[in-house]
């Protein structure tokens, strides 16, 4: 009844109302999509740095890993355990003469 | 009553219409009032508003790519980058210095009154401490200090410690190459940066942009031809005769012949370059570059060599050695063991000065200079080493009889131990001499490939006489029991005050193995012995332990691939008391 008489006393009314709410819509939408792209841009932020930590992690467990293979490490834990270098005498070097018999006995004697 | 009331709602109808347009016109203008706000704010303003954000938050981050690794033949680590924190400060924004350096003294193991006193400075930004503990950093940044910032930097660590010191150098805290292998290949590791800008919000937290990030260009790893193993190896036994013989210094390379590959470079003591900031700068030296000595009687078989090429004697030809004691000029030469007549190859076995003398004198001084002038003596090896000195080969005038005496057995000139292994690998090449490398030769390279100084059959004779040398001459101590060695010892004394000094010796063995088919030229070299000095007492037995070690690692006289040339890299293979020969066994 009162809609009536409003569009009936003022024809742009209904327009005015309609753009109002529309503007209001865009602005909702405009504050919606502003506000998602900042906690997008924060949430990406947080998985580079989530990225870089990983990475440095790798960093220094490559270094840990290379500090435990070096021989100044390994090598007194094998005298340790009993381990010793060959001495020169300990060495016996297999001419190629010596490695084809061997290879000829592998394989079930010279033919 | 009713009628009133009609009256009223009338008149209360026929003003709503009017406030509700009122209210909407309001609101509306409101609106438009907020829109073109809007409007000038991202339109008319943006570029001035843009231009301030920009101002007050942007920053500009460099992207720095890691400082790439430098590997072993085998691709093992030798020098890896990683990223650690630093701990920094603003003074200005500390209330309670006091109590921040209290509270910051136990993470970082200083003592409080130490960092109270970085903390009153009153500057800007201070360091309190570079390349924490991860372990550290947490708990610095779990005390959620103002003032108190934790920023990332990268770091050099050189997982070996102090093994290959001097050869590799050291990066300093800014990442770049300031000595060693580490300046020589600095560009290729560091790889090229980049800048980025970005945003920071109010917390200071890094906003990702829209454009992406630069492209960096990574630093290229560096694979050298040393050995880990061998050079853990030589470096022990360096260590281990230094103790044993109270020298100063000594030096050990290791090279393989057909390819010029620096296996092993070991220098005794060393330093550890992940503290280079601790070390005595004299220790940074690679010695085996820079520093140069009289070689002495080492220098005997390319005198003698240059002579059998000219075809002014003969291996089997006599020469009379005086009895020890031999006058030319003003000066006496003597040896260290009287001798008569000997041939040119006993001459070398037993080491004679005199014999070599009038070997030389044959040659004369001009052909004797350009001759071992071939070899690679007074020039650089070529090795691009920073710093690498060229040794000093003077000029000699026919007359000089004296210098050119002295020249033929090692005096008046002065070699860095690399030129001088480099230069013995010329009779371990059948005459040609290859360019020493500190990079892992690629598997194309071509066995052998140099400059021509002596011709085959000249070499293979001064190898089998220094192959005497090793099996009944000066050099026993450097013998294997079951590959034959071939060698030269050397005893120089030092020039102490320009004089020659009586009690400073330098020691030196440089040995080729096997001598069929050679594939390792080693020279150990020991400086000022205490006690037994000569160089077969003292550098040959040294020889004698890695070429040993050298032979079962390298697969030398095998026919075989040895084991460092195989990957992936294994250990060094280490045998039981139990399945051993046992100790000393021959």
């Amino acid at each position: 009844m009162l809609n009536a008489r409003l569009r009936k006393r003022s024809p742009w009314f209904g327009a005015l109302v309609a753009l109002a709410l529309g503007a209001i819509a865009a602005s909702g939408v405009l504050v919606y999509v502003r506000t998602h792209l900042t906690s997008m841009r924060y949430e990406l932020g947080r998985r580079v740095s989530h990225e870089h930590a990983l990475s440095r992690e790798v960093e220094r467990l490559r270094v840990e890993a290379a500090a435990l293979a070096a021989p100044e490490r390994i090598e007194p834990r094998a005298l340790e355990l009993g381990l010793i270098y060959p001495a020169p005498e300990q060495v016996v070097t297999l001419s190629d003469s010596h490695l084809a018999a061997l290879h000829d006995v592998a394989a079930g004697g010279p033919r | 009553m009713s009628a009133v009331r009609r009256t009223r709602r009338r008149r209360s109808a026929g003003l709503r219409p009017v406030r509700l347009t009122v209210v909407a016109c309001a609101g509306l203008l409101g609106f438009a009032a907020l829109l073109g706000r809007a409007v000038q704010l991202q339109t008319l303003d943006a570029e001035w508003l843009a231009t301030r954000a920009e101002r007050q938050g942007a920053t500009t981050l460099e992207l720095e790519p890691l400082r790439a690794e430098l590997r072993d033949r085998s691709g093992r680590p030798l020098a890896v980058s990683a990223s650690v924190e630093s701990v920094a400060a603003s003074p200005r924004l500390i209330a309670d210095r006091r109590a921040a350096a209290r509270a910051l003294a136990k993470p970082l193991r200083m003592p409080a009154k130490e960092l109270e006193r970085r903390l009153a400075q009153g500057a800007s930004f201070v360091w309190l401490q570079r390349w924490v503990t991860p372990a550290a950093a947490e708990r610095v940044r779990a005390l959620e200090l103002r003032g108190i910032h934790l920023h990332s930097e990268r770091r050099r660590f050189y997982p070996n410690g102090s093994l290959g010191g001097p050869l590799l150098g050291f990066a300093d805290r800014d990442g770049r190459g300031l000595s060693g292998v580490e300046l020589l290949f600095d560009r290729e590791l560091r790889g090229a940066g980049a800048e980025l800008r970005v945003n920071r919000d109010g917390g200071g937290r890094v906003l990702p942009t829209a454009t992406s990030a630069p492209e960096t260009r990574a630093g290229q790893p560096i694979t050298l031809a040393l050995d880990l193993e061998l050079q853990h190896f030589a470096e022990k036994a360096l260590a281990e005769s230094l103790r044993k013989t109270g020298a100063r210094h000594a030096t050990l390379v290791a090279l393989d012949p057909r390819t010029g590959e620096i296996l092993a470079l070991a220098e005794s003591p060393s330093f550890d370059p992940n503290r280079f900031w601790e070390g005595d700068s004299a220790a940074y030296r690679a010695r085996a570059f820079v520093d140069t000595f009289e070689p002495g009687s080492t220098f005997k078989p390319f005198s003698i060599a240059v002579a059998l090429e000219a075809g002014v004697t003969r291996p089997e030809e006599l020469f009379d050695c005086e009895g020890g004691r031999f006058r030319i000029g003003r000066r006496t030469i003597r040896d260290y063991h009287p001798h008569d007549l000997l041939t040119v190859s006993d001459i070398l076995r037993l080491s004679s000065n005199i014999g070599t003398a009038k070997i030389s004198e044959r040659l004369g001084a001009r052909r004797l200079v350009d001759g071992v002038r071939r070899f690679g003596f007074g020039r650089s090896t070529g090795s691009s080493f920073p710093g690498e000195v060229p040794g000093s080969l003077r000029e000699i005038r026919e007359k000089q009889a004296v210098e050119r005496a002295n020249l033929s057995f090692g005096q008046g000139i002065t070699v860095t131990p690399l030129q001088l292994v480099t230069a013995m690998a010329v009779f371990a090449n059948d005459g040609v001499r290859v360019t020493p490398r500190l990079t892992r030769a690629a598997a194309d390279t071509p066995a052998v490939a140099g400059e021509r100084v002596l011709s085959v059959r000249t070499a293979r004779i001064v190898l089998e006489m220094m192959r005497r040398v090793v099996e009944d001459g000066t050099g026993k101590a450097a013998a294997l029991p079951h590959v034959a060695v071939a060698g030269k010892t050397g005893t120089a004394q030092k020039v102490k005050d320009g004089v020659y000094s009586q009690r400073d010796y330098f020691a030196s063995f440089v040995g080729i193995v096997p001598v069929v088919n050679p594939r390792l030229v080693i020279g150990v070299f020991i400086d000022e012995p205490r006690g037994i000095h000569t160089g077969g007492m003292v550098a040959a037995p040294v020889f004698r332990e890695v070429a040993g070690y050298a032979v079962d690692r390298l697969g030398i006289g095998t026919g075989v691939p040895g084991r460092a040339a195989a990957a992936p890299a294994r250990p060094p293979r280490l045998e039981t008391r139990e399945s051993g020969a046992g100790e000393g066994a021959g």
